[in-house]
């Protein structure tokens, strides 16, 4: 009974053994044992009687005493039962284990002047559910029974109503959440759940402690509850049928009617999903509601009666038809759809070593049967094979079944991917006008974590390891932010099962969330674990780590410090990239350095930087190549490669000079972090960083300097003159803005002196040592400093006049393993010495 | 203390009421879905409901003469079978249900009648 039905109704809480005193409740109960013993007794002393009249009386006593047992334990009434009734009193709904623990806090609450809620916590932490439940929450129960008691010790003023009032709060919130699991009453476990709704400061103080919250206790309720259904059903019936194939399951070739006819040719080339669905294995579908009710509604109309599922590998459309396919068995189907059979034709066995007229004939022969037999409606699963099903002879399954189809002869399922929709079947109007596209999208977050919540109960006996509640919740919020090349929930129920593996594999008994996080950061090699002291020391002096590789530019090296500071400690902005920046500066300043070495940092390598050039981008038809062609012929490099690689940084190099229509594409993306391919799938931007790069007024820039201007008064009027290249409310989106400044000849110098460690690091590989003393840096600069190209001369130089040099030595033979190298600027000229 | 013995009093005479609810309102309700359940199962295997309603439909789709006829026949037949056994099991229900309903009340008219 849902809740629902009580609302607007006044709700309370009043049984009079609250109202009575202590020996008075205590009277009660001795009173009413006392009288069920005697009742016994009666009934047993009265039934063996020899007078037949007392004997009789003697068995409707026992009636009555076997009908005392049989509900024991259970409330006056069920929820059900109260609906009619307003005011509606809840105690009437309680079952008696939980009135005991209601009771016995309110009794000791009086005595002890403590908080009531708090000795309904205590009590409530005694039982099997409850103490299960912290386990799966990962929650020592030891240290919150510690705490528990530490706050109960605190004397509480409130009187006897009040206490009442608050027994009422609590009970009231049970009752929702009993109405929402369907329970006849009012359970100890729905006491439990109600807890987090409190407006008590107690109990919301102690919750907080232990971030225990509403979504979590329901979670570990319904976890305890799934396990005891669970323990009815057979682990086979979860997911499609793709699990259940089996051979020996009994073909009904009759339908109930007697009207339709065998289909032997459909048969060997085919599933029947309605045979399955009778064997015992239902289709278990959690979500896609919507979706169900679609397909439903299309078989069930006279006219074009055929559905074509379109969504992702693992979106769930097979588990949608199996689903309906369990209906179909239950008659809780449309009565158009009474006593039909659905069949899955498989093509590959159908085209199999079969020539173009075989192929021919095998369709005819299967099509008539459909027809004949009439209660048929085909599913056709990868519907886009159909369409090119010989390359020889052009013989397209579609094109046999297309005049049929238009006919309304039967009913067909189609299932197919967004991008071979798009290629191969929306161009052809004669295929979309007969069917009715319905999209499968992916099911939410909570969803997922219910079907986890039962995957866990099966594979928890495969691996003898105990899931607890915050390693189902982060396997799905892990998978949906880092696996994204499946979707949910079967990127979860991967990630899910690597995770007891590898738990497994150690000899751990209980699967934890951090377990989870672990097998994540395996398999994307990118930190998703909460900061370590170490690694927090790291990012605390992540300017200095950058410094390393970087050259001055302290404002830029800031900018990037501080959002990756943000990301890590879990403050960054949601809903959006992890940064966006825009790099301004002359060209050679260090811009495309700054995004590697973020890649490295946060991403763990160079490799996770995604670079395009916008100079590619300047047409308006390189918006097709950008985000992919809308027949999904081509597919987005931008969209594939963050699809490919969601968690990395995403470099636009010469951003001002995309096409307009693409910079506009970037208003959603650095706004929501999301963006929608040719193709209608969104590609999540959620964990990149996105640096856009500019030169646009590197000339001001040059000329300011020139001036002997501030870099800080050049960058303000830089930024300010930044809405002649862009869009004024795209250069908003950007959550910060970095001028690069021109490298004096200092910085270049510095930045020589990198450039030849990083030489000498490629020569020790092969052991030769390298050193270059103040007169060759200083004749690197002094050839190597042009200001408007910034570092770039210089590394040109290095490469002729050291590096070009340095190689004809060495395959001369003159420097060799274990000999050193110096490196002298004379005049103009570099000179090399050898020393062994 | 009085109020204790009052609540007893008033619980006793409630568990005497919540005796004959449970007996007459709950166990009705209770053996009225087994009824339904049963005849639900059994039409997925004797489709009274779906044989009425192709009941003039040639047998598998053989629409010669014979066919039409044979339909008829074994139609009328699984029907009469299946009205047979429905109300077999319905009248076998209500006798069930009725000596169930009587039961405390027989049993209370007997014994005070006996002694």
């Amino acid at each position: 009974m849902d809740s629902a039905a009580f609302k607007d109704k006044t709700l309370l809480f009043d049984d009079p053994r609250l109202h009575l005193s202590g020996v008075g409740r205590f009277v009660v109960r001795v009173l009413s044992y006392t009288f069920l013993l005697f009742l016994t007794g009666a009934a047993i002393t009265l039934a063996l009687s020899d007078i037949r009249g007392l004997q009789v009386l003697g068995v409707l006593l026992l009636l009555f005493l076997l009908d005392r047992a049989w509900h024991a334990g259970r409330g006056d009434r069920s929820i059900r039962d109260l609906r009619n009734q307003d005011p509606v009193n809840l105690a009437k709904c309680v079952s008696s284990r939980t009135f005991g623990i209601l009771e016995r806090a309110f009794e000791r609450s009086g005595i002890k002047h403590s908080n009531v809620l708090l000795e309904v916590f205590q009590d409530l932490l005694h039982l099997p559910e409850v103490v299960t439940g912290f386990e799966r929450l990962e929650i020592s129960l030891e240290e919150f029974r510690t705490r528990l008691q530490a706050t109960l010790k605190e004397s509480s003023t409130d009187s006897h109503a009040e206490r009442l009032k608050k027994l009422e709060e609590l009970v009231v919130g049970a009752f929702e959440h009993a109405g929402r699991m369907h329970h006849s009453f009012i359970e100890p476990a729905d006491v439990f759940a109600a807890f987090p709704f409190l407006s008590d400061p107690a109990v919301a103080k102690l919750l907080n402690i232990f971030s225990l919250k509403a979504a979590d206790m329901e979670g570990v309720i319904l976890f305890g509850e799934l396990s005891r259904k669970l323990a009815r059903l057979s682990p086979s019936s979860l997911g499609s049928f793709g699990k259940l194939m089996r051979p020996g399951v009994r073909h009904r070739i009759m339908n109930r009617a007697w009207t339709a006819r065998p289909t032997p040719m459909l048969d060997s080339y085919s599933t029947d999903f309605t045979d399955l669905a009778r064997a015992g294995a239902a289709g278990f579908l959690v979500g896609h509601k919507a979706e169900l009710e679609r397909l439903l509604d299309v078989l069930a109309r006279p006219l074009n009666p055929n559905a074509l599922l379109v969504g992702e590998a693992g979106a769930g459309k097979e588990t949608l038809v199996a689903h309906f396919a369990a209906l179909l068995i239950k008659d809780e189907v449309p009565s158009a759809l009474f006593d039909k059979r659905l069949v899955g034709l498989d093509i590959a066995e159908l085209v199999a070593g079969a020539a173009p007229e075989e192929l021919h004939a095998r369709l005819q022969r299967i099509v008539g049967e459909i027809i004949e037999a009439g209660n048929i409606i085909l599913y056709l699963p990868d519907i886009h094979n159909f369409l090119k099903t010989s390359s020889s002879a052009y013989i397209s399954v579609a094109d046999a079944l297309v005049p049929i189809l238009r006919n309304n002869a039967f009913s067909v399922i189609g299932a197919t991917y967004p991008r071979e929709f798009a290629a191969s079947i929306e161009p052809r109007s004669d295929l979309t006008g007969i069917f009715e596209v319905i999209r499968v999208e992916e099911i939410s977050e909570s969803e997922a974590t219910t079907i986890l919540v039962y995957d866990a109960m099966i594979l928890e006996g495969q691996f003898k390891v105990r899931t607890t509640l915050g390693a189902i919740k982060n396997a799905v919020t892990l998978a949906k932010k880092y696996l994204r090349e499946k979707l949910l929930p079967t990127s979860a129920e991967e990630l899910l099962k690597s995770a007891l593996a590898l738990a497994s594999k150690r000899g751990d008994k209980v699967l934890r969330k951090e377990d989870v996080i672990k097998a994540v950061e395996a398999r994307v090699n990118v930190p998703v674990h909460e900061a370590t002291k170490e690694e927090a020391e790291k990012l605390l002096n992540l300017e200095k780590i950058i410094h390393e590789r970087m050259v001055d530019q302290e404002e830029a090296v800031k900018a990037v410090a501080d959002a990756l500071r943000a990301y890590r400690s879990g403050l960054a902005r949601k809903g959006g990239p992890i940064a966006t920046f825009l790099f301004v500066g002359p060209t050679g300043v260090g811009k495309t350095e700054l995004a590697k070495t973020l890649a490295r940092v946060e991403f763990g390598s160079e490799n996770a930087m995604v670079r395009f050039d916008m100079t590619e981008y300047q047409e308006v038809a390189s918006l097709r190549r950008f985000i992919g062609a809308t027949d999904g012929s081509v597919g987005g490099t931008l969209t594939r490669a963050v699809t490919e690689k969601p968690y990395c940084v995403v470099l636009l190099d010469e951003f001002e000079k995309a096409n307009p229509d693409i910079l506009d594409l970037f208003l959603q993306l650095l706004d929501d972090g999301r963006l929608t391919d040719a193709i209608g799938r969104t590609v999540s931007f959620e964990n990149t960083i996105i640096i856009a790069t500019s030169n646009a007024h590197s000339d001001l820039i040059n000329t300011a300097l020139r001036q002997g201007q501030p870099m800080m008064e050049i960058a303000e009027y830089l930024k300010s003159r930044l809405t002649d290249v862009f869009r004024p409310e795209l250069v908003n989106r950007f959550s910060k803005i970095v001028v690069f400044k021109n490298l004096s000849p200092d910085d270049l110098r510095k930045i020589a002196g990198l450039q030849l460690k990083e030489l000498g690091k490629t020569l020790e590989e092969q052991g030769i040592a390298l050193e270059a003393d103040a007169s060759a840096i200083d004749l690197l600069v002094k050839l190597g400093y042009e200001p408007q190209f910034g570092a770039r001369p210089l590394r040109r130089v290095i490469e002729e006049k050291i590096r070009a040099p340095l190689s004809e030595e060495i395959l001369k033979g003159n420097a060799s393993r274990g000999t050193t190298l110096t490196v002298r600027g004379e005049g103009d000229a570099f000179r090399f010495e050898v020393k062994s | 203390m009085p109020l204790a013995f009052i609540y007893f009093i008033e619980r006793a005479l409630f568990r005497v009421g919540d005796f004959f609810r449970h007996w007459y309102m709950d166990a009705s309700r209770t053996m009225f879905h087994w009824l339904v359940s049963l005849l639900e199962s059994l039409d997925r295997t004797l489709a009274l409901r779906v044989t009425v309603r192709r009941f003039f439909e040639p047998l598998y789709q053989d629409w010669s003469v014979v066919g039409r006829i044979l339909g008829v026949v074994f139609r009328s037949i699984r029907s009469l079978i299946a009205i047979f056994l429905y109300a077999g099991i319905c009248l076998i229900w209500a006798i069930i249900y009725i000596v169930w309903v009587s039961l405390p009340l027989a049993l209370l008219f007997y014994g005070l009648s006996g002694i």
